[in-house]
């Protein structure tokens, strides 16, 4: 009789334990598909984040105004924003470009001065941009181009107490370095993905912005994504053309070096592995624990097989084809169930808004798990290598009892 | 497969509950290969997750630290409705007279410092630097004596000293510094106002750049000695609060009442103390504080660490409740892990089961036997996982997992430890034990439970 | 516009501790006294003054009592050379006086500098006292941008906003388009002599003028400044220069007045330039082009519903 089948014989005799073998180990690798789902989910929230309302994947912005970005240097601009902004959508390399005007404002309210940030948009192209425009609107609706209308972040809209059909005033620099005040008309409440932005940032028509801030045909920056190409290809790709452009003392910026939500990224990717590790540790104590007591229990049996005469070595290899099957039955049920859980997550998303009594608005409390092929793939190899190698040191030392020994047990 | 030895419990039929632990007690000596494999799942289950648990309170706790060390302490005090206009940085609400307080809270070894804090520009020229600049900040008093021991300001002096008392020296942000181009020795000019309004100008020399881990701070903040501050805003003694640092592992947990009574005892009497989450973005009455004559000094009122960051608690929310799921994926496997041992450990006693039905034991005695012997495991995995689990517990918090040298090219703006800490936490490493040893006995019930449904012969069968 | 809005040296700082109410406008507000013979000579002029009904401030009748002074003893602002051993006060006094108009029409311009440049605004302002004026912004970046001073109240209008901005508390110290002036600079002025005591320091020449050098000590805590210096003209009584000092003594700000202009009784300041002592790089130069004194006021230019429109 092949070892194979005796394995699979084996397997099937007794179901229970089998049971229990393969559950360890598709537990073992569930819990680290779903980890990994839920980590990418993060990151890519991160990266999402700070792609739409940070840095973009790669920004162009007047040098000085990089240079002075702490003292608010508006008149530092991008000019000529739109022709630019077309010059550059007929790249390969770009699949959306964003303008953006920046308005640093306060609002007064009695004798508080409330902080605000607007950004002005091109409200029909920004949807290109950000696939998910409308998700940010917890109540009301987008402003619509060249409106006075504004939608804020909810946080901002109750410090300066006001709801949909309210207007608010504030106060701003232009690029010019003279005042200018306006007033928005509240449309829309926004739930910001990220909280400092529901703090601060109101969302306004660009062509408005523009006149508010004196900006003429200028921008404050274009925030760029790729097309599916790496950043620095991408960035290398809008600096030729920014310069081609004849546009001269402009930065073009790869999110990599400035985001702070790279930044975030980047630690965040390194605890993630720690994470990743005390899962790994656990499941595979949980497997080798398993595998372990398996073949305790079946020292007898061991014992048994080498009475009859069967070597050593085919016995270790028996035991150790055994815990294959297994390990693949295990590790492809769990990676499996795994993903079953995830990939409908991707889209749904969890929603946390339970957990956060205080944020009582809808601030972005759903995270959506992404799936990364990669790492689930190798999430099954290494639960099937654990698996397997969990079963090879304890059957070889069965294997070394001798047989009275091991009958004797 | 075990043989079971029937001598014993053939000879007593009806086992009290001493005999029975002295039975479960016996069974697992005897077994001590299987115990031993079944308690160290239980005990890498307990460690692993102590150990988890203990790291993602640290990457939470480190927020708040970042708070706690450089912003708020553990808690403040402060005048009436100072913390409702902060950001606005009011000069006329004030504790006018902290000297009584902070002598009251020295009698009771609470560490206090007070601070002024408000607005003002600096503003830099050519030569030493290599331009004129000037930047909005928020300035800060600072006792340096007293300061320490609440902050930890003087610990991230990355260049230069840190203050003296009395002298005119300042201490800016490695960022700033950056921006300014500015380094220690260099002169700077403050222009502020006076308590009362009046114009003032400060001619202050750096010497200290300081870099802490949290970017609010090195961005817009400098900070000068308490007695600088003090005559030039002509605060004649008043503060603007004074920060307290209590003991507690995790920012936020610390008991305020023995402020309270510390407070008390020395007849001082708190407005108000404003403990809990509840002071988040409620709008303030406009002009309330401002305009009510508040600056008289007389209410001082008692802030938590949460009342102060009820803003930054919201927005750490969803990475806590991402923490939950991972944390709770761990949980399940290590219960997963735990339940199938013990469900294996005693599947493969069927046949033992089976003989001591047949030798006249009970169903409920053979139950009881075998929690007992699930629990015993239990204990004893718990107890090693404990220990096990303490003393990463121990480590994480001690040296903390360093892994700067993992990260590439991340250039922050802020000192960046790169070390995650964990943090103790007692209530659940204990927690997590007993839970342990207590889901060891109940998941062994399961299998003894099917068992007994059984026939005694079928369970004879077994091999 | 108040010509005082360019020597911004004067004007006290609204506080937000409750002292608003109080100094609210009126003749109810508590003030200095003044010798008898002033009151006596200030009220039948005031009643026969065009805008009597909105003319009730006491540094407006101060002045309206200084230009009587001034015509009823026979002594023009050129003949006040003559005038001699004058106190510390009456110079001050008489300095206001030439600043204060019942009622102006003014062009002008302002040139504001900063380390990112030079940039140009023009404006027009009404003003009818020493506590009314609307300014109202010309050039293209600017324009239809409105200032509406008060009393002590001080609105802005942007033709942008729908609504009124009222400045109060640190707004206030926010700058006038980002020039060297703060809007409190711009408030207060019911005369140096509610907020200071003046002290004579001696005569000096500037720019090859004589002038009385005073200093001016902030008697309540109202005003920005603590210690100001004038250099007031001895012989046409108009300001010649002012420096203004920080609390613990070092210099502020630096007034240069570059042109003056007479028109009628009144000789003013009409091209000044303010420096920032703290900063090297940056100064306002504020220019009156065209000055029309006591001229009829549109009706309700100073209220609020005619700020908008």
């Amino acid at each position: 009789m092949k070892l194979a089948t005796i394995a699979l014989r084996n397997i099937f005799r007794n179901k229970r334990r089998s049971l229990l073998s393969v559950t360890a180990v598709a537990v073992a690798a569930l819990g680290i598909t779903l980890l990994f789902a839920l980590l990418e989910g993060i990151r890519e929230d991160i990266r999402h984040n700070a792609w739409n309302y940070e840095t973009g994947q790669v920004r162009v912005r007047n040098a000085e105004y990089d240079r002075y970005e702490y003292l608010n240097p508006v008149q530092y601009v991008v000019p000529e924003y739109l022709t630019l902004t077309e010059r550059l959508e007929t790249l390969p390399e770009v699949s959306a470009v964003s303008p953006r005007i920046t308005i640093a404002s306060v609002s007064f309210r009695g004798e508080r001065q409330i902080s605000a940030r607007g950004i002005g948009m091109d409200m029909t192209a920004e949807r290109r941009y950000q696939d998910d425009l409308e998700g940010i609107v917890a109540e009301g609706r987008l402003p619509e181009p060249g409106s006075t209308e504004a939608i804020l972040g909810n946080r901002l809209a109750r410090e300066l107490g006001v709801q949909i059909g309210d207007s608010v005033t504030f106060l701003t620099q232009t690029r010019v370095r003279t005042s200018n005040a306006f007033t928005v008309d509240v449309v829309g409440i926004a739930a910001f993905p990220v909280a400092q932005l529901d703090r601060s940032t109101f969302l306004l028509p660009i062509e408005r912005a523009a006149h508010y801030m004196r900006m003429g045909d200028a921008a404050t920056e274009l925030l760029i994504k790729g097309a599916g190409v790496p950043t620095e290809t991408l960035a290398t790709a809008v600096a030729a053309e920014t310069a081609d452009h004849g546009l001269e003392g402009m930065n073009v910026t790869p999110w990599s070096e400035v985001s702070g939500g790279y930044a975030y990224l980047q630690v965040a990717n390194v605890v993630y592995r720690i994470i990743a590790l005390f899962f790994f540790l656990l499941g595979s104590t949980v497997i080798v624990n398993t595998t372990m007591m398996t073949i305790h229990e079946r020292t007898r049996e061991i014992g048994t097989l080498a009475a009859m005469g069967m070597r050593r070595g085919e016995l270790i290899r028996l035991f150790f084809t055994e815990a294959t099957y297994l390990g693949i039955a295990g590790s492809l049920a769990g990676v499996l169930l795994g993903s079953a859980i995830a990939l409908p997550l991707q889209h749904t998303g969890i929603d946390f808004s339970a957990q956060m009594e205080l944020v009582d608005m809808d601030l972005s409390t759903m995270l959506y798990p992404v799936l990364n092929w990669r790492s689930t793939v190798l999430t099954f190899f290494y639960s099937l290598a654990v698996a397997m190698l969990a079963s090879f040191i304890p059957a070889r030392r069965a294997a070394k009892l001798q047989p009275v020994e091991a009958l004797r047990s | 497969m075990p043989v079971h030895d029937a001598t014993q419990p053939k000879r007593r039929p009806h086992a009290g509950p001493r005999m029975l632990l002295r039975l479960a007690a016996k069974n697992l000596t005897r077994y001590r290969r299987r115990t031993m494999i079944t308690a160290s799942a239980i005990a890498f289950g307990v460690a692993i997750f102590v150990a988890m648990a203990s790291m993602l309170e640290g990457l939470i706790a480190e927020g708040d630290r970042n708070l706690a060390n450089y912003e708020t302490g553990s808690a403040a005090l402060t005048g009436q409705g100072y913390w409702d206009e902060h950001e606005q940085y009011p000069l006329d609400i004030l504790i006018e007279n902290p000297a009584p307080i902070l002598d009251a809270l020295d009698a009771a070894a609470i560490a206090a410092a007070p601070r002024v804090g408000f607005r003002g520009e600096l503003i830099v020229h050519y030569d030493p630097y290599p331009e004129d600049g000037s930047a909005h900040l928020s300035m800060y008093g600072i006792d340096p004596e007293r300061d320490p021991r609440v902050f930890r300001i003087d610990e991230a002096i990355t260049k230069g000293r840190y203050l003296e008392p009395g002298e005119h020296g300042l201490l800016i942000s490695g960022w700033l510094a950056e921006r300014l181009g500015a380094e220690v020795g260099y002169p700077v000019t403050i222009t502020t106002r006076t308590r009362d309004g009046f114009h003032q100008i400060m001619d202050l020399d750096v010497v200290g750049i300081y870099e802490t881990p949290n970017p609010t701070v090195d961005r817009r903040t400098v900070f000068m000695p308490l007695e600088i501050a003090d005559s030039y805003l002509e605060m004649q003694g008043a503060v603007t609060a004074v920060h307290l640092a209590l003991p507690e592992a995790v920012p936020g947990t610390a008991d305020l009442e023995p402020v309270r009574a510390a407070l008390a005892q020395a007849g001082i009497t708190l407005e108000r103390v404003a403990d809990g989450r509840a002071g988040a973005g409620a709008p303030p009455e406009a002009g309330a504080p401002g305009s009510a004559g508040a600056g008289g000094g007389a209410g001082v009122e008692l802030l938590s660490f949460d009342y102060m960051t009820a803003e930054f608690a919201a927005a750490m929310e969803l990475q806590e409740a991402a923490f939950g799921i991972i944390l709770f994926l761990l949980g399940v496997i290590a219960i997963v892990g735990i339940s199938n041992t013990m469900l294996m450990a005693v599947l493969e006693r069927e046949r033992e089961i089976g003989m001591m039905r047949a030798i006249g034991m009970r169903n409920g005695e053979i139950r009881s036997m075998f929690v007992l012997e699930a629990a015993g495991i239990g204990l004893l995995g718990g107890a090693i996982g404990l220990l096990i689990g303490a003393g990463l517990v121990w480590y994480l918090a001690t040296y903390g997992i360093d892994y700067s040298a993992m990260l590439e090219g991340v250039d922050m703006d802020f000192r960046f430890d790169g070390v995650l800490y964990g943090v103790w936490n007692p209530a659940t490493m204990l927690t997590t034990a007993i839970g342990a040893a207590a889901l060891a006995g109940a998941v062994a019930l399961i299998p003894v439970r099917r068992i007994l449904k059984r026939s005694v012969t079928e369970s004879l069968r077994q091999h | 516009m108040n010509h005082r809005s360019i020597t911004p040296g004067h004007f006290s700082r609204p506080n937000g501790r409750g002292h608003r109410s109080q100094r609210a406008s009126g003749p109810a507000a508590p003030r200095q006294p003044q010798p008898k013979e002033q009151r006596a000579l200030q009220e039948p002029r005031a009643r026969g003054m065009r805008a009597s009904g909105t003319l009730r401030d006491s540094s407006a009748l101060r002045a309206l009592f200084a230009l009587a002074f001034v015509l009823l003893l026979g002594l023009g602002p050129a003949a006040a050379q003559s005038a001699f051993a004058l106190s510390a006060d009456e110079i001050i006094e008489r300095m206001e006086a030439n600043q204060t108009h019942p009622t102006s029409y003014i062009e002008g311009e302002m040139v504001i500098t900063d380390r990112f440049g030079d940039r140009v605004s023009t404006f027009i302002a009404h003003t009818e006292g020493a506590e009314r004026f609307l300014l109202e912004f010309t050039s293209r970046d600017e324009e239809g941008q409105r200032v509406l001073r008060r009393n002590d109240d001080l609105y802005l209008y942007y033709p942008d906003a729908r609504e009124t901005i009222r400045l109060t508390g640190s707004a206030l110290r926010d700058s006038l388009l980002g020039s060297d002036i703060s809007y409190e600079d711009m408030t207060g002025g019911r005369g140096l002599a509610d907020d200071y005591d003046f002290t004579l320091r001696g005569e000096e020449r500037v720019n090859g003028r004589p002038t009385y050098k005073i200093e001016l000590t902030a008697r309540s805590t109202n005003v920005a400044y603590p210690k100001q210096i004038y250099w007031v003209d001895s012989e046409d009584f108009v300001l010649r220069k002012s420096e203004q000092y920080a609390r613990a003594g070092r210099k502020l700000k630096v007034t240069e007045v570059l042109e003056t202009k007479e028109q009628g009784e009144y000789k003013f300041p009409s091209r000044i330039r303010i420096t920032d002592q703290t900063r090297r790089s940056s100064g306002t130069e504020m220019v009156l082009n065209k000055v029309e004194i006591d001229i009829n006021l549109p009706r309700g230019i100073f209220s609020l519903e005619e700020l908008t429109w």
